[in-house]
């Protein structure tokens, strides 16, 4: 069976990426499934984050990241509104 | 009369408080029952016979003494092996931290210690609470008290295990994604994942900060919120638990609610024929209480999916980054490749995540739960599947597996509101399939209400 990867150029530079962000972040050579996980993980993060339309087109220039906890803690102590 | 063992948990603290049965003949069944089970459902990883029968004979003379007990005084519980207790191993599941010993004793351990609890030992589960089915490569899986060739269903495998088994009255999960939720689903039991900040988690393990939730999985929705009512509440010690009103004893009637449910997209795509009759059913049993029933505009939810799991990973990849650097062959090779996942995702992109997490939340309030008091859809696609069928490893069907199991529990995870799973009448092979019930932020009433509503009905 050939390998999917070697048919695939694309498919191969990104693994060959995620193969050396393993090395250079954790300091050794993928194991098995490793480097398959992080080319398919930031290909998903591309298609399902940046890409998203969740907030239906608003502009999230001024939105920060922990706008869940507030609109959370609002909410317990119920002095307004998410 | 019931055995002393299929009584509810409820049950149970009332005939001890009766005396119609001591915490020390209660606690020796389920000791018995355990340890007879064990070989076959692997549910424990650590029982603790000796210390449960002297904590239960303790509780005898308390009771005998005339001193106050608590709301669950003398009953046998276990727990997710994942909660500290002073002096303690809590290993997680894990080769890792197979040996550690914790310094405190997390916050709901001790309000369900000074509640009367019995513990009885520590309960398998996912390697790092990591997985829907619950595997695990170093304990082995806990299997489904319904079927044992089926996944017990994670990360929480031997919560469900046990509670599903009758062995224990009622379990501490832990849900990130699902993984109090599913395990309900799969073992045919009550699971309820409160309101993100409902519970403390300090001393629970850590996955993903943004998105643990602990809470229990019991035999009935009334013992899941007494349990929930229980372990809520400020915690100094976690500083994102919040100060809300407790859980209210005096629940919305179900004739004044508006439920939604949905009868297309996401939420009803490819059903196991067994579980979109349920989810009929329940609709069928909610109308006839008197609810009304609305048709939900959901907005997309695809993405949603992905979402969970790139906040989960990224938060988890942080927390194991020294181990997964150090000891990478300590870890099972599906978690180790789930771990790593969270390096494919720039720092950028995880901050736009959490900005989308806050964004979305307002917006399904305002679409959705302005319309509705609560949203019941199924918990799971499918009944439990059977165990080889979705042991994948690391495979590149890793995901697609992953997915399959979780997608419909991990929209509320995102969403952080609370969740409670309700079983089903058994169906094929004893299988129970079960429906989920969401509601806005720190109203768990609202799903109880309806859940018990469900209960009555079946």
């Amino acid at each position: 069976m050939s390998d999917p990867a070697k048919s695939d150029p694309a498919k191969s530079d990104s693994l060959a990426d995620a193969s050396r962000l393993i090395k250079t972040t954790m300091g050794r050579e993928p194991l098995i499934g490793e480097a398959n996980a992080v080319a398919a993980q930031a290909d998903r993060a591309l298609r399902h984050c940046v890409m998203s339309d969740l907030c239906a087109g608003q502009d999230l220039f001024h939105v920060e990241p922990d706008a869940y906890g507030a609109a959370m803690a609002r909410i317990a102590t119920r002095t307004g509104d998410a | 009369m019931t055995e002393p063992l299929d009584w509810t948990l409820i049950e149970a603290a009332a005939a001890i408080r009766a005396g119609d049965i001591s915490s020390a003949e209660l606690t020796d069944l389920a000791i018995q029952r355990a340890e007879a089970l064990q070989t076959k459902l692997n549910s424990f990883i650590a029982l603790e016979p000796e210390a449960a029968r002297s904590a239960a004979k303790a509780a005898d003379e308390a009771l005998a003494s005339g001193r106050a007990v608590g709301p669950i005084h003398g009953v046998p519980l276990s727990h997710k092996d994942m909660y500290d207790r002073a002096g303690a191993i809590t290993g997680c599941g894990s080769k890792i931290r197979a040996h550690e010993v914790a310094a405190h004793t997390a916050t709901v351990i001790e309000r369900l210690d000074e509640a009367g609890q019995i513990h009885l030992g520590r309960l398998n589960m996912s390697e790092f609470a990591m997985g829907p089915t619950g595997f695990n490569a170093h304990h082995g899986r806990a299997s489904n008290p319904l079927d044992p060739a089926r996944i017990a269903g994670g990360s929480s495998s031997g919560s469900g295990s046990a509670v599903g088994s009758n062995t224990i009255f009622a379990a501490l999960g832990s849900d990130t994604g699902g993984s109090i939720r599913l395990p309900a689903a799969c073992c045919g039991v009550v699971g309820l994942k409160p309101t993100q900040g409902r519970v403390s988690r300090f001393g629970a393990m850590p996955l993903s900060h943004s998105l643990d939730c602990v809470g229990p999985l019991a035999r009935s929705v009334a013992d899941a919120k007494l349990i929930t009512r229980i372990i809520a509440g400020p915690d100094g010690r976690d500083g994102a638990c919040l100060d809300a009103p407790p859980i209210g004893a005096e629940a919305p009637a179900v004739a004044d609610l508006t439920v939604a449910i949905p009868d297309a997209g996401f939420f009803v795509e490819d059903l196991a024929p067994e579980v979109a009759a349920f989810l009929a059913d329940a609709e069928a049993i909610l109308t006839g209480a008197g609810a009304r029933i609305v048709r939900p505009k959901l907005p997309p939810l695809d993405d949603v999916i992905e979402l969970t799991n790139l906040i989960a990973m990224t938060e988890a990849g942080a927390i194991h980054l020294d181990t997964m650097r150090e000891r990478p062959e300590d870890y099972g090779e599906q978690v180790r490749a789930r771990l790593i996942q969270g390096l494919g995702v720039p720092a950028p992109v995880y901050l736009r995540a959490m900005q989308i997490k806050g964004v979305f939340l307002r917006r399904f309030l305002a679409e959705v739960l302005t319309e509705c008091d609560a949203v019941v859809t199924p918990t799971m696609p499918m009944l439990p599947p059977v165990s080889a069928e979705v042991e994948v490893g690391a495979s590149e069907a890793m995901t697609r597996v992953m997915v399959s199991i979780s997608k419909f529990t991990r929209v509320f995870s995102f969403l952080g509101l609370p969740t409670l799973a309700v079983p089903g009448p058994a169906t094929t092979g004893g299988l129970k399939p079960s429906v989920q019930i969401a509601a806005a932020p720190f109203r768990e009433d609202i799903t109880c209400t309806l859940g018990e509503a469900i209960e009555r009905g079946l």
